[in-house]
């Protein structure tokens, strides 16, 4: 694929993820994406067969963007309750700063279909290995519950849901301290959890 | 929705702020049920929301601790998912694939669990401290779980995790070990 052909896909892309975000997914047509992105409908579907098909492509990328921004921000030599807290911070950060983004994300991914909630499925496995990462060093006895990082992961994710729907997207950094206890309470235990909220609360 | 609240005594009056406060934003987002006549969706999810409450809360009263009216509550709502998948899968995905209305159903299910929650506070040395949202989290913590088994079609594999989850749920208010204890005899 040549670059100006990679650049157009990614604008389409990218035109999907705004336009699904401020409008919704049903309401969301071909037209509005091709406007949006400034092209024509035969570079649109030479690229991708249907909305469908386009909304499952800007999803991975979505999705790709966000992990690739948190990896970035997280140093992985430091401790899990480093790692995590700069990882939520950094999700909340993206989420703030590009709404329509965060409600194609996290909203109207529930909307698109099957294979797109599998999608979302995956996503959400992604965030729980980022969290099982911590597991031995948390607990070399092996005693938390297997499935606890997708409840974690689950909790804030209903959470960070609410306010996208309430409308209170620009909301979402004031809510870093709850949002990061409902993450480590399961792992860590509620002293220690209110303790790490205490802590963000001061450094705000 | 509120058969539990009155056995209980979880009146919607005395719920905590946060409940009120999260349902104000949702009503000042136009998230309150509507039903439409061309549409089962709304009588499917009320018949399964009505089926679900009546077996959680014939569990949850059939304890007189509040851990173990937790422990039975989710294990007879895992029950509940595992033997009806089509129910449990309208009230999480489906529901959540409605738009607003969908929505809005959920959000009353999310509630529902978080009110079932709420007395733990009072157990819990550090109830005053924990944060509001606390409820509302590990309810849909729980949701999500039971969401995704549903979508892959694994929802037999839920009652086998019932322990992990007892432990999630009550970890908050008890603290690790405490939930811990209560997990294990809810493997029986």
């Amino acid at each position: 694929m040549s670059a100006i052909t990679e650049t157009r896909r990614d604008s389409l892309l990218e035109a999907m993820v705004r336009v699904v975000g401020r409008k919704g997914y049903q309401a969301t047509s071909v037209a509005d994406v091709i406007e949006e992105a400034g092209t024509s409908r035969t570079t649109f579907y030479k690229h991708f067969d249907d909305k469908h098909d386009c909304f499952l492509s800007a999803y991975d990328m979505l999705v790709e963007r966000v992990f690739d921004t948190i990896v970035a921000e997280c140093d992985g030599e430091q401790p899990w309750l480093s790692r995590v807290r700069k990882g939520l911070a950094t999700l909340i950060g993206i989420f703030a700063r590009e709404p329509e983004l965060a409600r194609t994300a996290v909203v109207e991914v529930a909307v698109a279909g099957a294979e797109a909630r599998q999608r979302h499925w995956d996503a959400v496995a992604r965030f729980t290995e980022f969290l099982e990462d911590g597991r031995e060093e948390l607990d070399p006895g092996g005693e938390l519950p297997k499935h606890i990082s997708v409840m974690a992961t689950g909790a804030v994710s209903g959470l960070i849901f609410d306010e996208l729907v309430a409308g209170r997207t620009a909301n979402l950094p004031s809510l870093m301290p709850d949002l990061l206890f409902a993450m480590l309470v399961p792992f860590i235990g509620p002293a220690a959890a209110t303790e790490e909220m205490r802590r963000v609360v001061q450094a705000t | 929705m509120f058969i539990v609240s009155a056995r209980t005594g979880l009146a919607p009056d005395g719920w905590p702020p946060w409940l009120a406060w999260r349902a104000q934003g949702l009503g000042q987002a136009g998230l309150v049920p509507q039903s439409s006549p061309q549409d089962d969706f709304p009588r499917a999810f009320e018949a399964a929301f009505a089926r679900l409450q009546v077996v959680v809360e014939e569990a949850y009263v059939s304890r007189a601790a509040w851990p173990a009216q937790v422990a039975a509550a989710i294990r007879a709502g895992f029950e509940f998912a595992a033997a009806d998948p089509v129910a449990a899968n309208l009230l999480t995905n489906e529901a959540l694939a409605r738009g607003r209305d969908g929505i809005a159903r959920y959000h009353r299910l999310i509630e529902y669990a978080a009110g079932l929650l709420a007395p733990g506070r009072n157990e819990s040395p550090e109830g005053a401290l924990l944060p509001e949202i606390l409820e509302y989290a590990i309810a849909s913590g729980i949701a999500t779980l039971v969401a995704q088994r549903v979508d892959q079609g694994r929802a037999g594999e839920l009652p086998a995790l019932i322990p992990d989850t007892v432990q999630f749920a009550l970890t908050p208010y008890l603290g690790s070990g405490a939930a811990r204890q209560i997990a294990v005899e809810a493997k029986g």
